[in-house]
């Protein structure tokens, strides 16, 4: 599962369409694409932090699942529009799969009405999609999104995006978390994730029939050399076998800075496990001065019932979860009861 | 050799119209054959039933597609005046619909269905139905959310509690009451103030919601002051929602900062719900009110609910992302329970 880099989404394609050139990133072109990228969002978010070449580079170039980079070129070589989808190897009912989530997206508005009828940015997804997704172990079954509102009305129409969920999330102040006994359970904090993760994911991922591929080097990715965010990791242990893990972070989600719960891995069976990790991210919380600890999961799956057992009580987020489907049978409605996901799972975090 | 053609299509003309007076029984013959249609409900609707959907307050609006004398296709929904930024506009709730097995064929763009939903839909506006919306099941939002052109407001998510052993009775300031009058109206108005949009609850809606249909039985409880004032009511009904039979918490009114009235209720239903051998109470309630919290912390889960609330709007500024924000809506929003 780790040692098999993919780079699918690859698709070799390139499109004439009036007088742009659609085209998938080359290497080379990425100081570009940032520089493009700034522009348009500084003008239009006053408060943009604009965008770092490393950040970039870390965020789409070095993900272990791959990238799907895609941006219109206009006749003066200058990018026009351009949309990034960060990559997830998932197993998809057991078999591997990729999804894709859309995150980048953004065209220029001198650009805006380049071609006569047709929205650009649509154009240049819809003439990719069409090859990148569909059934297999390098094709997307699903390109996925947590939009803000307004995003969401213009995907809505471009991209065709259709609601998995309206997100809620689970908070709890550290105090109210109900503890109980984790008999036998070490809790480490390691700098990076162990070898055994892959073991354990394995483990879990057959309790969900949708759920990214969480190994060493996709969580090292995510968690350990994240550029901009700093996580602190924890692993459960019960005589030396991993049980568990949970990265906490204390930051900005939908509005509030809190104690972030931005990945939890655990067997829905094991109570030990969830109480040790717990446990730590109280300790986290308090240490941070976070007045609530906060998860996202969907309502579907054990962990949403088991976190409100613990103390944790559901509110809404200005968050949709939406999806466009590339294979028929994983729309919305199946997604919805069948897709296992996290915080850690977007770029909201 | 095959013909590239595709198979001749019917002859008969079919006719779209209103329902009109003298067409109930025939539309009564045609939901049951085809077990659907304006109420939607495991049994088969009876003309008491059917007479009391006609007879809702605010209206229902009902086509029906004629194939000679036979009503091969059909759309109703049912109305409810709402009021919403301070004005009183209509929504209507689409209950089901059927299209005859021998129009099924073309479900497609040009199909019946797709005609009666073109037909429908006609007269949305802000002098017709301003919103319409549902709570379908998942196989009925796969056949509608073409034909139907619909959003999700929601992926619904119920409040539930288990139901406790204790042996604890009716609190003695909770009433059990026949009838709802005139206060509810003010309770309402009372409590309006926070809601962006809300179905006008009066004693005209919730008597023919929640007292006069029939082979519905609804529990109403109701909390009063010293003066007899209405401070705030809950309706129960066991009932099913999905496979099990729970303890419904059909509607919830209460003012939000009178938390002692809603804790009267809760207690109320509870032990109600004991008495009548349910294992869960069961509530819809929007996540933004603040009800939604003190439900949880009095006990209550947040648990998938398997149904997508949706709706069709008129105007873009009452949109899905505003009516998921704004709307005060219950189990009483909809006839499905």
């Amino acid at each position: 599962m780790s040692d098999s880099p993919i780079t699918s989404g690859m698709t070799g394609k390139t499109f004439r369409v009036g007088d742009f050139l659609l085209k998938e990133w080359e290497p080379g072109e990425e100081e570009r694409i940032v520089a493009a990228f700034n522009r348009v969002f500084a003008k239009a978010d006053p408060n943009f932090r604009p965008r770092s070449l490393d950040f970039w580079r870390w965020q789409y170039l070095d993900n272990p699942s791959g990238k799907l980079l895609i941006h219109a070129e206009a006749p003066d070589g200058s990018v026009a529009a351009h949309h990034g989808f960060i990559n997830q190897r998932l197993l998809l009912e057991g078999r591997p799969s990729l999804c894709g989530q859309m995150v980048d997206s953004m065209v220029d508005p001198a650009y805006r009405r380049g071609l006569q009828r047709v929205s650009l940015s649509a154009t240049l997804s819809n003439s990719f999609i069409g090859h990148t997704g569909g059934e297999g172990a390098r094709l997307h079954a699903f390109y996925w999104g947590a939009p803000v509102p307004v995003a969401m009305r213009i995907g809505k129409a471009l991209v065709q995006y259709e609601v998995v969920r309206t997100q809620l999330k689970l908070s709890c102040a550290p105090a109210e978390v109900r503890l109980q006994g984790a008999s036998g359970i070490s809790v480490e904090e390691p700098a990076s994730f162990p070898e055994d993760t892959v073991e354990f994911f394995r483990k879990v991922a057959h309790c969900y029939k949708a759920i990214a591929v969480r190994d060493q080097p996709q969580l090292d990715w995510r968690f350990v050399r994240h550029p901009e965010c700093r996580f602190s990791i924890a692993t459960a242990r019960l005589g030396g076998e991993l049980r568990g893990y949970a990265v906490y972070s204390h930051g900005s989600f939908d509005g509030f800075e809190e104690g972030l719960v931005c990945d939890w891995l655990v067997h829905p069976d094991d109570g030990a496990a969830a109480n040790a990790l717990w446990a730590w991210l109280v300790e986290k919380a308090r240490a941070s001065s976070a007045e609530r600890l906060t998860a996202v999961f969907p309502e579907t799956v054990p962990d949403w019932i088991r976190f409100q057992e613990a103390g944790f009580r559901a509110a809404p987020t200005q968050y949709p979860f939406v999806a466009r489907t590339c294979v028929r049978r994983f729309d919305p409605p199946w997604l919805r009861r069948n897709w296992y996901y996290t915080l850690g799972d977007t770029d909201l975090v | 050799m095959h013909s590239r053609h595709p198979p001749p299509s019917r002859t008969l003309a079919i006719e779209i119209r209103p329902l009109q007076k003298g067409d109930e029984a025939s539309l009564l013959e045609a939901l049951n054959a085809h077990r659907g249609g304006c109420v939607q409900q495991g049994h088969a609707l009876s003309s008491e039933e059917l007479a009391w959907f006609l007879a809702h307050p605010s209206g229902t609006r009902t086509l029906l597609a004629w194939e000679e004398k036979e009503i091969v296709g059909h759309l109703s929904a049912a109305r409810h005046t709402m009021w919403m930024k301070g004005r009183q506009v209509l929504f209507a709730e689409l209950l089901g619909g059927f299209v005859a097995i021998s129009h099924r064929a073309r479900l497609g763009k040009r199909g019946l269905f797709a005609r009666l939903c073109r037909e429908f839909f006609s007269e949305q506006g802000i002098d017709g139905d301003f919103i319409y919306y549902g709570w379908p099941t998942r196989e009925e939002w796969r056949l509608g959310r073409k034909l139907l052109a619909y959003e999700t407001i929601r992926t619904q998510v119920a409040l539930t509690l288990s139901v406790g052993n204790a042996a604890e009775g009716l609190p003695a300031e909770v009433e059990l009451m026949e009838r709802f009058d005139h206060q509810a109206r003010w309770l309402w108005d009372r409590c309006a103030a926070k809601f962006g949009a809300s179905a006008i609850r009066d004693e005209g809606f919730l008597n023919h919601r929640f007292v006069e249909r029939p082979g519905y039985d609804y529990e109403n409880f109701g909390v009063r002051d010293d003066d007899g004032v209405l401070r705030g009511y809950a309706v129960f009904r066991k009932g099913q929602w999905g496979e099990e039979t729970k303890g419904l918490i059909c509607d919830w009114l209460v003012p939000t900062d009178e938390p002692e009235v809603g804790r009267l209720l809760l207690r109320a239903l509870e032990a109600h719900g004991r008495t009548q051998g349910v294992q869960q109470l069961f509530c819809l309630l929007p996540e933004w009110s603040p009800w939604f919290d003190s439900f949880q912390r009095a006990g209550f889960l947040a648990t998938d609910a398997e149904r997508m609330w949706i709706a069709r709007t008129s105007a873009r500024r009452f949109d899905v992302f505003w009516l998921r924000t704004q709307w005060f809506s219950t189990l009483a929003d909809t006839l499905i329970v």
